[in-house]
């Protein structure tokens, strides 16, 4: 009786997020699945046309560049993102003085607008050409990406390293490891979930990159940052192709759930 | 005294949700403008008196929505799919074939037939999809060639190129002095309309088969377009970042004098060049001559959405608004043309008169349901040609493969 008392409380409590979830999220899904097996018109009308959005979009050369533009851009941004943040939640730790003045400095991009920051960034990459060279559109959107996101990860890691006992690392220190040995085999073990998360939000952020590439680059130049969330905006909103818009949302969202679930299949075997 | 609060009360909300009913007995119809006037005060002013005059002619409640230019597209798209969109709004000929293709639009020949002024057929022919019309003209805009003439007697080039081997013959001596010849936007963002199909038209070619079955720009005109664009980057006749450009009215290279001529250039923009770098320096010519002597220009016309809460009210008020009264007090104080067969020049300043000397050489281009996604497809490999990482061949095929696979998808 009282378990049963107590699943209920715990439904009760629940029951808040369970509904926005299911309506903001879980519902908008479904929807979204629905209009990638039809073909939906601006006029309302629409009619079931099966997985013939899915077949036309992987046999479009286009839409399968779009995804390996933002596997390029991924891989690009998770890692830097990982040591940026890394570097600077550790020197943030040791810093005797100041640490809050730097912390608030450091996270001060995540806070910024991305798309007042792609605008200035913009302005700040176009006299370098960066901008205008295929070769290097996907390294200056990804500095652009770890400079509004690193902020985020320094502070999980941060919280990380907070939790790592200092009488382990003491204890390395009076056993003679040096610094670089105390960060490798203690430091970095202990940071194991807090890394797992920083990786895991940071690649659904990168497969996601829509905003920065929009702001600055169009998808150019030459398609060469014409990322998979750009493209369902283009068939989405510019040429008003929902059902293909829809799919290539479904595929983007599947994609992200499979990375997602290896990450912690890796993370899970080697911990 | 409870029961007079009571009272007074339930009055209130009695009063407040007549308020919130249906509106005036003669129904609501939205409209949405755009800044067709370009100085903001002005437009208010022109599109309350229009509110008012058309409220008081009809009992009709309008509501007019000024939206920015930018983004237009999507928001619209986007207020369509969410069931959120107006009754009427304003499309560019180029537009109309993609919305009626997604059923959105409906026909407004009736309009168009009981307008007392007669359209050029050139003009009606272009808001038509499969002789039905879709659109009923509100305006004409034009553009055309227009030149720093200081920046070519710098460079010792006392007569303004007419046509693309005078503009790639100027091109080597401006640029020995550090200034493109040509303005060139290749932003993805930008329209083709204005950058490279005038030049894929001044060559003979054409962006579909007459059928519109399949793509025409990589035929041999089309690769000589792209060649003498080029020819011209090479020459250091286009700005540094003209691949990736996005023009801009504050920056752009003709308004701060860091470009000798715009090939496709808007009498609105011309202005702002006039009044950056003087009427004294500011020339206007006729659309560039190559095969034939042709530039972008593009009726605006008011279209019904299908999915209009009043479709008959929503029919007065493209009566109205299109009227040669209300139309025409637009187009003065736009700087547009009118959209009739007799209509004079908006205004007669010197812009307006030498803008009227390239109407005749006008084209909207090719009216087509995928005109938009195919211009979508064609703009990154234009890049890539002026980037050097595509011959134009290569880049038009390319583009071409591209573009028959989806027009092939129907």
């Amino acid at each position: 009786m009282a378990r049963l008392r107590r699943a209920w409380t715990v439904l009760v409590f629940l029951l808040p997020v369970l509904v926005l979830f299911g309506m903001f999220r879980f519902l908008p899904m479904l929807g979204a699945v629905g209009l990638s097996l039809s073909e939906y018109h601006l006029g309302g009308d629409s009619r079931f046309v099966g997985t013939e959005n899915y077949r036309s979009l992987f046999s479009d050369p286009v839409f399968l560049d779009s995804l390996c533009t933002t596997l390029g851009y991924a891989a690009l941004y998770v890692p830097l993102t990982l040591v940026t943040a890394l570097a600077t939640a550790v020197l943030l730790h040791v810093v005797p003085w100041g640490r809050g003045l730097f912390r608030a400095a450091l996270l001060a991009p995540y806070a910024t607008s991305l798309v007042l920051g792609g605008v200035v960034w913009r302005w700040v990459l176009e006299p370098t050409g960066a901008l205008r060279q295929p070769g290097l559109v996907l390294p200056a959107l990804a500095v652009v990406g770890v400079w509004k996101g690193f902020g985020y990860a320094m502070l999980v890691l941060l919280a990380g390293i907070g939790d790592v006992p200092a009488d382990c690392l003491e204890a390395a220190k009076v056993d003679g490891a040096s610094a670089w040995q105390r960060f490798r085999h203690v430091l970095l073990p202990s940071l194991r979930p807090a890394l797992f998360f920083v990786v895991v939000v940071e690649t659904v952020s990168a497969f996601q990159v829509f905003d920065t590439v929009y702001v600055m680059t169009g998808g150019g130049p030459a398609r060469a940052s014409y990322t998979l969330a750009y493209a369902v905006y283009d068939y989405g909103f510019r040429y008003f192709d929902v059902g293909r818009a829809a799919a290539a949302g479904v595929t983007l969202w599947a994609i992200v759930l499979l990375v997602s679930l290896t990450q912690r299949r890796a993370f899970e075997r080697n911990p | 005294m409870r029961t007079a609060a009571v009272l007074a009360v339930s009055a209130l909300i009695a009063a407040s949700l007549v308020a919130c009913g249906p509106g005036s007995p003669g129904g609501t119809v939205t409209l949405w403008m755009y800044p067709v006037i370009a100085d903001q005060a002005q437009s208010r002013a022109y599109w309350h008196r229009v509110e008012a005059g058309f409220e008081h002619d009809t009992g009709v409640d309008l509501r007019i929505e000024l939206q920015p230019w930018e983004g237009r597209q999507e928001k619209l798209g986007a207020a369509l799919m969410a069931g959120n969109g107006p009754d009427v709004v304003l499309l560019q000929s180029d537009m109309i074939p993609q919305y009626a293709g997604e059923n959105a639009l409906a026909p407004v020949d009736d309009v168009v037939a009981g307008s007392p002024r007669p359209y050029p057929p050139a003009v009606v022919g272009a808001l038509q999809v499969q002789g039905r019309s879709y659109g009923v003209p509100l305006y004409r805009t034009v553009t055309t060639t227009v030149y720093n003439r200081k920046l070519f007697a710098e460079a010792g080039i006392t007569q303004l190129p007419r046509t693309w081997d005078e503009v790639a013959a100027a091109a080597p001596k401006l640029a020995a002095h550090g200034v493109p010849v040509l303005d060139y936007s290749g932003s993805t963002e930008e329209t083709l309309n204005l950058t490279f199909y005038p030049l894929l038209w001044q060559a003979g070619g054409s962006v579909f088969t007459p059928d519109g079955r399949r793509s025409a720009f990589a035929s041999p005109e089309g690769v000589s377009a792209l060649r003498f664009l080029v020819g011209l980057e090479a020459a250091g006749g286009l700005p540094r970042d003209a691949a990736t450009k996005r023009s801009g009215l504050a920056d752009d290279a003709m308004v701060t004098g860091r470009a000798a001529m715009s090939h496709a250039m808007t009498a609105a923009a011309a202005r702002t060049v006039v009044a950056a770098i003087g009427p004294e320096n500011t020339v206007i010519g006729l659309p560039l001559q190559n095969r034939a002597r042709v530039t972008f220009g593009t009726p605006g016309a008011l279209s019904l959405l299908r999915s209009a809460k009043h479709p008959e009210v929503a029919r007065k008020l493209l009566t109205y608004l299109t009227s040669p009264a209300v139309a025409g007090e637009l187009c003065t104080r736009s700087g547009f043309f009118g959209p009739w067969a007799d209509a004079p020049p908006p205004s007669a300043d010197a812009v307006d008169k030498a803008f009227a000397q390239a109407l005749p050489f006008t084209s909207a281009g090719d009216a087509h349901p995928q005109a938009r996604k195919v211009m979508g497809l064609l703009a990154p490999h234009l890049q890539a040609a002026l980037l050097g990482e595509k011959t134009p061949e290569q880049a038009l095929a390319e583009a071409a493969a591209e573009a028959d696979a989806l027009l092939g998808r129907g």
